[in-house]
């Protein structure tokens, strides 16, 4: 098999043994890796209604097929496991090492079930695997804990996937990361680990694979090569990263303004006065170097230093990427650099993800300013619109969950039900945050919100993607939507399994992300197949929610995200979106019935799923 | 009549941040953007070009609205990820 380690390792945590398991052939060929091959064995192996804290619970780091290939942009591995937030499916992915790292300690996938009776860390090295008492990094954030395993393992070329004190104290938000501060966010999973008392997967090792053309994959390298030269933008993308979408973000209604509740022009502030924190002036002021993932030509990501600020001195800050600018600048009115750096650092040493930290912020300054909620539930601060030292306090309080944050680090949805207050603020599905793409202005981005199987993603496939190519009328017109949904939904599945980068297909010529996989694996995409391997993936995530008991009721979107009220000025004035049609559209082009439930003969049809029919269509006695 | 375009999107080549046209009376948003296709910077299909969002002095706009002369027009292109 080429382009695979050919075997996972799973490990039980409450028995301390290991196994070396060798899955089905046909498993990688139908679902090749990360999300959709991680769906495919949970299904398998966890449970159904297992406690997500319990000890049938699994979590699961899984390579792709080009992580370790030297595909460019092709590094990134993907965290499964049930999500503590909506209590269904969970997968997040992450670029930096890690991924590359999982199949050079010579495993496709690491799969871990059980609890410690105390913290412990996993070493993968060169095939060998040894759980390791991590008492001494319980407690500690990314910064020390890297430092600690580099002296301790003497080496500084290991690669290691983590929690910080958060995933410890089993935050809602709690991230997986990994190489420092890169993070696997959404959804929960960082908290499944704490759980676990697994405080990190360190890997590293010498191990290899075949290719199946290698002649190929030398010759499609050099083509992208050439083709980045003129790709328009790979300069904006080195330069600035994801933060460069900030400023049109900004303008054109897509970024939060006073947690999505108000226009821009409905505020006493200007897009002018937000520029200190858009990427030009962020890296004038504060930019160090540059970094990227695994075999990246890019490098889109960069380092930080505010240590001339008195006020909140940071080194080493990763840049923050457009969301976090978004949720941590206008979405609370803030317009000080300073702030936006210090807020994200605090993220991604406590191991949050940035975007339900910063939803949770924006909330409880909505919430704060509308009178909802007092400084006495706050432990004293008053985050007024704008204030960034408010701002810095109440992260704090969020991501070590100290005080207040005990309440507020469970998200902006337990908090509004813990205290009974603010429920028309909430911008959340099914209680997940939303990242800073207003649906009203994509109204694609509202069936993905809703229905996805990890709801809330906004890096999840669907017709948001072709909303970018539309005329503002074509995009509110909602009488054919299904089919191109599906066809942006298959697009996106093979992205995410295949262990590219989401910018890539932006970046590459077209069509050579899938002759970069025939080169690796051998196996051959066309047109047909795409949208086969697409409906597969997407079925075999959504069958764990299935499982579960959830249903297309179960998936739910907040009035606001609806335009329910509609905003009343600036670019989404009077805008009211139509999800439910949105969802139905969707579910006529895929085959699935109202409630959310596809029909035996779509998965017969797609093949590769006969476990989702065998517990949806038992055959009658 | 002078109309100055304004760019802010991440596939426009960082060096392009505005730019002046004059057109004659009686053009329209889209003859803006036409003149913006020529310029060697912008090396976007049409369509995807056309479908950006384009604000006329702030406000949303569409292909066929009118201008006058002095209007600025911002081009804003997005991304998702991050
Ligand atoms: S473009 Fe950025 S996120 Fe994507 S692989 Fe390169 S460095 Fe990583």
């Amino acid at each position: 098999m080429y382009g695979f380690m050919g075997k996972m390792l799973f490990v039980d945590l409450s028995t301390g043994e290991f196994e070396d398991k060798v899955i089905p052939e046909e498993w990688y060929r139908d679902f090749l890796g990360g999300p959709a091959l991680g769906a495919r064995i949970l299904y398998e192996y966890m449970p159904a209604h297992a406690d997500v804290f319990g000890e049938d619970s699994m979590v699961g780091f899984v390579a792709t097929p080009f992580d370790g290939s030297n595909f460019f942009c092709g590094g990134r591995y993907t965290v499964v496991s049930k999500s503590p937030v909506y209590n269904g499916w969970n997968d997040a992915n992450s670029g930096g090492f890690f991924g590359p790292a999982i199949k050079k300690s010579g495993y496709d996938g690491i799969f871990v079930r059980g609890i410690s009776p105390k913290p412990v860390y996993l070493f993968v090295d060169d095939g060998k695997a040894e759980l390791r008492d991590a008492t001494k990094y319980w407690g500690m954030q990314a910064t020390e804990l890297e430092n600690a395993l580099f002296t301790d393992l003497e080496d500084n070329k290991i690669s290691y996937a983590f929690i910080g004190p958060a995933g410890e104290n089993l935050s809602n938000m709690a991230a997986v990361m990994n190489d420092g501060h890169r993070a696997a966010g959404r959804g929960g999973t960082g908290a499944v680990m704490g759980s676990k008392k697994l405080k990190a997967v360190v890997c590293r090792g010498n191990q290899t694979f075949e290719l199946a053309d290698k002649a190929g994959m030398a010759k499609l390298s050099k083509a992208i090569s050439e083709s980045l030269k003129q790709a328009p933008m790979l300069q904006g993308m080195r330069t600035f990263g994801t933060t460069g979408g900030f400023m049109p973000s900004l303008l054109s209604g897509d970024a939060a303004v006073k947690n999505f509740s108000v226009a821009l022009c409905e505020t006493d502030k200007t897009p002018e006065d937000f520029e200190p924190l858009a990427a030009p002036m962020l890296n004038e002021k504060y930019k160090v170097k540059s970094y990227r993932c695994s075999s990246c030509p890019i490098g889109c990501g960069a380092f930080m230093d505010t240590t001339e600020d008195e006020r909140f001195p940071v080194k080493n800050a990763a840049r923050p990427e457009y969301e976090s600018v978004g949720w941590f600048g206008s979405a609370i009115m803030n317009t000080d650099p300073v702030v936006l750096i210090k807020c994200n650092h605090l993220c991604n040493e406590y191991g949050t993800d940035t975007i339900s930290t910063g939803g949770t912020l924006g909330w409880a300054f909505e919430a704060f300013n509308e009178g909802a909620i007092t400084k006495e539930q706050l432990d004293g601060i008053e985050p007024f619109w704008g204030d960034g030292a408010a701002a810095v306090a109440l992260t704090e309080k969020i991501v070590s969950g100290e005080g207040c944050g005990k309440i507020l680090t469970q998200g902006s949805q337990y908090a509004a039900d813990y205290w009974n207050a603010g429920k028309e603020f909430l911008f959340v599905a099914s209680g997940i945050e939303i990242a800073q793409h207003d649906p009203r202005r994509a109204p694609g981005y509202i069936r993905t919100y809703q229905v996805d199987p990890t709801p809330g993603r906004h890096v999840k496939g669907g017709l948001a993607k072709a909303n970018d190519r539309m005329t503002w009328e074509q995009k509110y017109d909602y009488r054919v939507t299904g089919y191109a949904d599906l066809v942006e939904i298959c697009t996106c599945e093979y992205i995410n399994a295949s262990g590219l980068c989401i910018f890539s297909p932006r970046l590459f010529p077209p069509g050579a992300i899938f002759e970069g996989m025939k080169y690796v694996t051998g196996i051959d995409f066309d047109k047909y197949t795409l949208r086969l391997f697409g409906m597969r993936a997407f079925i075999m995530r959504w069958a764990f929610n299935l499982r579960e008991g959830l249903r297309r009721k179960d998936f739910t979107v907040t009035d606001r995200m609806i335009g329910n009220p509609p905003m009343r000025a600036g670019q989404l004035a009077g805008i009211s979106l139509d999800n439910e049609r949105l969802v139905e559209n969707l579910y006529n082009a895929i085959g699935f019935n109202p409630e959310g439930v596809p029909c035996q003969d779509v998965l017969e049809f797609v093949g590769g799923l006969e476990p989702v029919i065998a517990d949806l269509y038992p055959p009658k006695e | 009549m002078d109309i100055l375009v304004k760019f802010y999107a991440v596939d426009i080549p960082v060096s392009l941040k505005s730019t002046k046209f004059d057109l004659p009376e009686g053009s329209v948003v889209e003859d803006a953007l036409d003149e913006c296709l020529k310029l060697p910077e912008i090396t976007i299909d049409e369509d995807y070009f056309k479908a950006s969002i384009v604000l006329k002095n702030g406000g949303r706009t569409h292909l066929k609205d009118a201008l006058s002369d002095g209007d600025v027009l911002s081009i804003l292109r997005t991304m998702e990820g991050g």
